[in-house]
C-alpha cells in the first residue's frame, strides 16, 4: 500500500505541467550555467597562463642577470576547476600577489576589481540555480501537497484507505520529497557532464569525491525547503495561505537572516580592520628600519672606536715629547664632536702647533700605520658580520611581527565568522552557501592557506637575498631560488571534516522540519 | 461608480490578511536593510579614515626616509572615500577596489576591495535598500495582484461585478489603483520614514544633489513596483486559475530580476567577444621595454661619441656630467613622445572594443525591467563604475603627477651633484610629493540616462495594461 501511495504522488506531480514546466526551465538553466561557467573558465586559464608566463619571464631576467630577487615578483593563483559550479568568492578574492620579503603579502586584483562588469551583470553558476530557484521551485511542487488536496477534496477520499494516518504521512513525506528532488539530480547530472565533456577542465579523483559531497549538500538544503514546504501545507488549510507563508519564509531566509548575521557578529565582534593591520606592519618595518640604522651606526662607532684605541695604543707607546697635548686635544675633539665652533677649532689649532714638527710627524706616521694594518678584506669581513647580524635581526622581528599580527586578526576573523555562523544557523541558506564554497575551493580557506605559505616563502626569500648578497656578483650563482609554487593539497576528508558542522545544520533542520510536518500530518483535520 | 470601485478595491486589500503579512514583513525588512546600509557605511567611513591616516604617516615615512628610492618606488597608498548614497544602493561598491599605491613600483590599480578583505562580506546577497525593492518588494507586490480578476472569478464575485454599469477598462484601471494605493502606502511609508531617520543620523550629510538622486532613486522605485502590479494583474486577466497565473507570474519574475541580467553578458560574449586585458598589459610591457632599450642604446652612442669627441669620459668634468644628464632627460623626452600615440591608439582600440561589448550587453540586459532601474540607481548613488571612474582619474592624475615631480626632483638634484659650482647644493623636499586631490561630483548626465531607464519602466507598465486591458476585453466573465 506504502509503495501505491508513493507512486500515486510522483505520477501526480509528472502529469503536472507546472512541474514539466519549471523542471525544463532548471535543467536548461543549469547545463547553460555550467557551460557559460567552463568558457569563463578556460579564458580565467588562458589569462592566468599568460601572466604567471610575463612573471616567470621578469623573475628570470633578474635571476640571470645574477642579481637577487630583492625587488620582488608577482605570482598569481590559479584558477579552479570547480569554479563552474560554485562560482564562490573566485569574483572576489584577489589573484595576484606582489612577494617582496620586505612586505606584507596581500592578495590583490580580484576580477571584479579588474573588470567591474561581471560585479554589474553578476555571474550564474549552478549553486545559484539550486539556491535560488530551484529552492523556490520545490516551494512551489510543495506548497499544495496536503492543503491543496483539502481544498480539491482528495484528501477526504485518501484519509479513507484501510491504512494507518502515520502511513499516509509518510507517504506524503516521502513522494514529495522525492519529485522535489528529481528535477535537482537531473539538473546536477547535467551540470557535471557538461563540467566533464568540456575540454578545458581536468578533474582529479579528489575533484569526484568533492562532486559527491556538493551534491548531498545541495540535495540536503532542498530537503529543508520540502520539509518546510510540507510543514506549511500540513498547518493550513488554504493553499494561498500556505505559499505566503513560505514565500516569506524563504525571503527570510535567503535575504535577512545571512545579511544581518553578518551585520550582527561586525557590531559585536570586533575585528582589526586590515587598514589597521597594515599600518601596524608599517610602523613595525620604519621601526626596524630604524633600528637597522641605529645598528649600522653602532657598528661604525664600535669600529672606530677600536682603531682610535688601537692608535692610542701605539701612540702610548710611541713615547714622543708633546703627546700629552695631542691627547688632550683629541680629547677636546671627542667633547665637542664634529660640528665645534671656530674658536674651539683654532683652540685645538694653538694647541696643536706647539707639538714639535718631528713629533707631529711621528704621531701621523703612528696613526697612518694603525689604519693601513688593517686590511680591506678584514674591513668588510667585519662588515658583512656585522650586516649579517643586524639583517638577520631585523628579518626576524619583522616576520615574527607578521606572523603576530596576522594571526591576531586571523583569530578575531575566526570568531567573528564563527559567530555569523552560528547567528545565521536558523537559515539553510548560510549553511549550504559556506560548505558548496568549501568543498569547490572557491572559499576563503584557501586563500587564508595561500597567505600562510606566502609568509613562510618570504622567510625563505629574506635569508636567500641575504646569504646571496654578501657574495660578489660575479661569482653569484642565484639559479637554486625556488619561486613560490601552491597547490592545494587538503584532502577531502580534511575538507569534510571542517563541514561537519554545516551538515549538521542543514540535517537538523530537514529533521525538524519533517517530525514538525509528520505531527501536523497526523493531527491534520483532513474533513 | 469608479471611486466605489476603487474603493472596495482598496478595502479588499487592506483588510486581507495577505496585506497584513506582507506590509509588516516588508517594513520589517525595510527597517533591517537600512540598518544594513548604514552599518555597511559606517564601517567604510572608519575604514577610510584609518587609511587617511596611513597616508599621512607614509607621507611622513617618505620625508624620514630622505631618499628618491622610497619617494618613487614605495610612494605612500591612498584611498577612495565611500559614499553615503552606499547606505540606500550598495551596487557593487563592495566589489570595487578602494586603496591605490601612488608609486612606480606598483601596479597602476584600485585594490582591497572590502569584499577581498573580509570575505564574509561578500558570501551573502546583500540587504540593501536597493535591493529590497527589486527582490522582495517586487515579489510581495505579485502576491498583493496575482489573483486580482482571475480570484474573482474562482469565488464567483466577477459575475456581480460584470453586471454593473461600467466599461472593462475602469474595472482594470480601478484594480490596478486599488492595488497601487495601498501598496504606495504600505512600502511607502515606512521607506520614506526609514529614509528620512537615516538623513538625520550624524554621519549622514546630504546636499542637494545627492537629495535630488535620491528622490530620483525613490521614483525609480516606485515605477518599478508599478511595473510588477500591472504585471500581476495582466496574468490575472489572462488565465482563469489563480495558481496558473501565480506559476506563469513566478516565472517571470525569476527571469526578469535573476537571470535576464545574467544571460545578457553571456548572450554579448558570443556575439562580441571580450577583448583581453592580458593581451594589451603584455603589448604595452613589450613596448615599454623595447623602448628601455633604445634610450640605453643611444645613452652609450652618446657617452662613447663625447669621449671621441672631447678626448675624456664624461664623468672625469662637471661640464660632462651636466651634459649627460640633461641627454638623458632629453632621450627620455623624446622617446615618451615617440610612445604616446603608440599607446594611446592600442589602449583606445581596446576601450572600443571593450565597450561595444558592454553597451551591447547593457542594451540585452536593459530588457529587464529590474536591470533598468538597477542602472539607474546605481549610476545615480555613485556607487558603480561611473563614481569609481572618476576616482581612478583623479587617481592616475596624481600618478603622472607623482612621475613628473620624481622626474623634476630627480634632475635637480643629479645636476647639481654633476655640477655643484654652477647649480648649488639641491635638498629634495619631500612634503611636495603630489596629493590626490578628489572631490565628489554628480554629473547631469546620470540623470539623463536615469530618465531613460525611467522611461523603459514606464514602458513596461504601458505593455502590461495594454495587455491586461486586451485580455479584459476577451475575459470571459462568466
Amino acid at each position: 500500500m506504502f509503495g501505491r501511495l508513493v507512486q500515486k504522488e510522483l505520477a501526480q506531480y509528472l502529469t503536472d505541467f507546472r512541474f514539466i514546466a519549471v523542471f525544463g526551465l532548471c535543467v536548461l538553466l543549469s547545463a547553460l550555467s555550467v557551460y557559460v561557467g567552463v568558457e569563463n573558465y578556460a579564458q580565467q586559464m588562458r589569462e592566468y597562463q599568460a601572466t604567471s608566463q610575463t612573471h616567470r619571464q621578469d623573475l628570470q631576467a633578474v635571476l640571470d642577470n645574477r642579481d637577487t630577487p630583492h625587488k620582488g615578483y608577482r605570482w598569481g593563483r590559479r584558477p579552479e576547476p570547480l569554479s563552474p559550479l560554485v562560482f564562490g568568492l573566485s569574483g572576489k578574492l584577489g589573484r595576484e600577489v606582489y612577494i617582496q620579503h620586505e612586505l606584507m603579502p596581500r592578495m590583490e586584483a580580484s576580477l571584479f576589481e579588474e573588470d567591474p562588469i561581471y560585479a554589474l551583470f553578476r555571474v550564474l553558476d549552478l549553486a545559484f540555480i539550486v539556491k535560488f530557484v530551484l529552492s523556490l521551485a520545490v516551494l512551489l511542487f510543495i506548497y499544495d501537497a496536503i492543503c491543496g488536496e483539502k481544498e480539491l477534496g482528495t484528501l477526504r477520499l485518501y484519509a479513507s484507505f484501510p491504512v494507518s494516518r502515520a502511513m499516509l504521512a509518510l507517504s506524503k513525506l516521502v513522494g514529495a520529497t522525492l519529485m522535489a528532488l528529481v528535477p535537482f539530480v537531473f539538473c546536477f547530472l547535467v551540470a557535471v557532464c557538461v563540467l566533464v565533456l568540456s575540454p578545458s577542465v581536468a578533474l582529479q579523483t579528489e575533484d569526484w569525491l568533492r562532486l559527491g559531497a556538493l551534491m548531498a549538500v545541495f540535495a540536503l538544503y532542498l530537503c529543508v525547503f520540502a520539509a518546510f514546504g510540507l510543514l506549511a501545507s500540513a498547518l493550513t488549510s488554504r493553499r494561498l495561505t500556505a505559499f505566503l507563508g513560505l514565500l516569506s519564509l524563504w525571503t527570510i531566509w535567503i535575504f535577512i537572516v545571512p545579511d544581518i548575521g553578518v551585520r550582527l557578529s561586525r557590531e559585536w565582534m570586533p575585528v582589526d580592520s586590515s587598514v589597521t593591520v597594515q599600518k601596524r606592519v608599517d610602523e613595525l618595518f620604519w621601526q626596524i628600519e630604524r633600528d637597522k640604522k641605529h645598528d649600522y651606526q653602532t657598528h661604525y662607532e664600535e669600529q672606530a672606536e677600536r682603531r682610535r684605541q688601537r692608535a692610542r695604543e701605539s701612540l702610548e707607546q710611541l713615547n714622543v715629547k708633546g703627546i700629552d697635548v695631542y691627547f688632550q686635544i683629541q680629547e677636546l675633539q671627542n667633547k665637542w664632536g664634529r660640528d665645534m665652533s671656530k674658536e674651539q677649532r683654532e683652540q685645538i689649532l694653538k694647541k696643536y702647533i706647539t707639538i714639535p714638527e718631528a713629533s707631529r710627524k711621528a704621531i701621523r706616521e703612528a696613526e697612518m700605520t694603525v689604519y693601513r694594518g688593517e686590511s680591506e678584506e678584514d674591513a668588510r669581513a667585519a662588515y658583512y658580520e656585522a650586516r649579517d647580524r643586524v639583517e638577520e635581526k631585523a628579518e626576524t622581528a619583522f616576520l615574527d611581527g607578521l606572523k603576530r599580527l596576522r594571526e591576531a586578526q586571523r583569530n578575531q576573523l575566526r570568531e567573528r565568522r564563527t559567530t555569523t555562523v552560528a547567528l545565521s544557523a536558523i537559515s539553510p541558506f548560510s549553511a549550504v552557501t559556506f560548505a558548496s564554497m568549501d568543498l569547490c575551493r572557491t572559499g576563503f580557506v584557501q586563500q587564508e592557506q595561500i597567505e600562510d605559505a606566502l609568509r613562510i616563502h618570504i622567510g625563505y626569500m629574506a635569508k636567500f637575498i641575504r646569504e646571496k648578497g654578501r657574495i660578489e656578483k660575479k661569482e653569484r650563482d642565484v639559479s637554486d631560488f625556488v619561486p613560490f609554487t601552491y597547490r592545494d593539497s587538503e584532502s577531502f576528508s580534511a575538507c569534510l571534516a571542517r563541514n561537519t558542522y554545516h551538515f549538521l545544520n542543514l540535517i537538523l533542520l530537514t529533521v525538524l522540519g519533517f517530525a514538525g510536518a509528520y505531527v501536523a500530518i497526523l493531527r491534520y483535520d483532513v474533513r | 461608480m469608479l471611486g466605489h470601485l476603487l474603493r472596495k478595491e482598496i478595502l479588499d486589500h487592506i483588510l486581507s490578511l495577505r496585506f497584513l503579512i506582507l506590509t509588516v514583513l516588508g517594513a520589517g525588512i525595510i527597517a533591517l536593510s537600512l540598518y544594513s546600509g548604514y552599518g555597511y557605511y559606517r564601517d567604510s567611513l572608519a575604514d577610510h579614515r584609518l587609511s587617511e591616516t596611513l597616508t599621512e604617516s607614509h607621507r611622513a615615512y617618505l620625508i624620514e626616509a630622505n631618499d628618491m628610492g622610497t619617494a618613487g618606488d614605495v610612494g605612500y597608498p591612498t584611498s577612495k572615500p565611500p559614499t553615503a548614497m552606499s547606505i540606500f544602493v550598495r551596487g557593487i561598491e563592495p566589489t570595487l577596489g578602494r586603496t591605490g599605491y601612488i608609486a612606480f613600483q606598483q601596479v597602476r590599480r584600485l585594490k582591497f576591495s572590502p569584499v577581498a578583505e573580509e570575505p564574509t562580506l561578500g558570501i551573502f546577497p546583500f540587504l540593501d535598500l536597493d535591493s529590497v525593492v527589486k527582490m522582495v518588494l517586487s515579489l510581495f507586490a505579485l502576491l498583493l495582484t496575482y489573483d486580482a480578476i482571475n480570484g474573482e472569478k474562482e469565488r464567483g464575485t466577477l459575475r456581480l461585478l460584470s453586471s454593473f454599469p461600467i466599461a472593462r477598462v475602469q474595472v482594470l484601471v480601478a484594480k490596478i489603483l486599488g492595488a497601487l494605493i495601498p501598496t504606495a502606502l504600505a512600502f511607502g511609508v515606512p521607506l520614506v520614514a526609514g529614509v528620512g531617520i537615516v538623513l538625520m543620523l550624524p554621519d549622514v550629510q546630504f546636499r542637494g544633489p545627492e537629495l535630488t538622486r535620491l528622490a530620483w532613486i525613490v521614483v525609480g522605485f516606485a515605477l518599478y513596483l508599478t511595473v510588477f502590479i500591472c504585471a500581476g494583474i495582466f496574468a490575472s486577466s489572462l488565465v482563469y486559475r489563480e495558481a496558473t497565473s501565480f506559476v506563469i507570474l513566478l516565472f517571470f519574475w525569476v527571469v526578469v530580476v535573476a537571470i535576464v541580467p545574467r544571460l545578457s553578458l553571456i548572450a554579448a560574449d558570443a556575439i562580441r567577444p571580450a577583448p583581453s586585458r592580458q593581451q594589451l598589459q603584455a603589448n604595452l610591457r613589450a613596448m615599454s621595454r623595447e623602448n628601455t632599450r633604445t634610450r640605453f642604446k643611444q645613452q652609450i652612442e652618446w657617452e662613447n661619441d663625447y669621449e671621441q669627441r672631447m678626448g675624456e669620459p664624461w664623468y672625469r668634468s662637471p661640464e660632462g656630467r651636466e651634459a649627460r644628464q640633461e641627454m638623458r632627460l632629453r632621450v627620455r623626452d623624446a622617446m615618451r613622445k615617440k610612445a604616446q600615440p603608440e599607446v594611446a591608439r592600442l589602449e583606445e582600440a581596446f576601450e572600443n572594443q571593450y565597450n561595444v561589448r558592454f553597451d551591447l550587453a547593457m542594451m540585452i540586459a536593459r530588457l529587464s525591467p529590474k536591470f533598468a532601474l538597477d542602472q539607474m540607481t546605481i549610476k545615480l548613488a555613485g556607487t558603480g563604475i561611473g563614481r569609481h571612474k572618476r576616482y581612478l582619474n583623479a587617481f592616475d592624475d596624481t600618478r603622472d603627477a607623482h612621475g613628473a615631480w620624481y622626474w623634476k626632483e630627480l634632475n635637480q638634484d643629479q645636476l647639481s651633484k654633476a655640477n655643484p659650482k654652477k647649480y648649488g647644493e639641491y635638498q629634495i623636499d619631500y612634503t611636495t610629493v603630489p596629493r590626490v586631490v578628489y572631490r565628489d561630483v554628480w554629473p547631469d548626465t546620470d540623470l539623463q540616462a536615469g530618465i531613460v531607464n525611467l522611461g523603459l519602466l514606464a514602458l513596461w507598465c504601458v505593455l502590461c495594461f495594454v495587455g491586461a486591458h486586451v485580455s479584459m476585453l476577451r475575459y470571459d466573465l462568466r
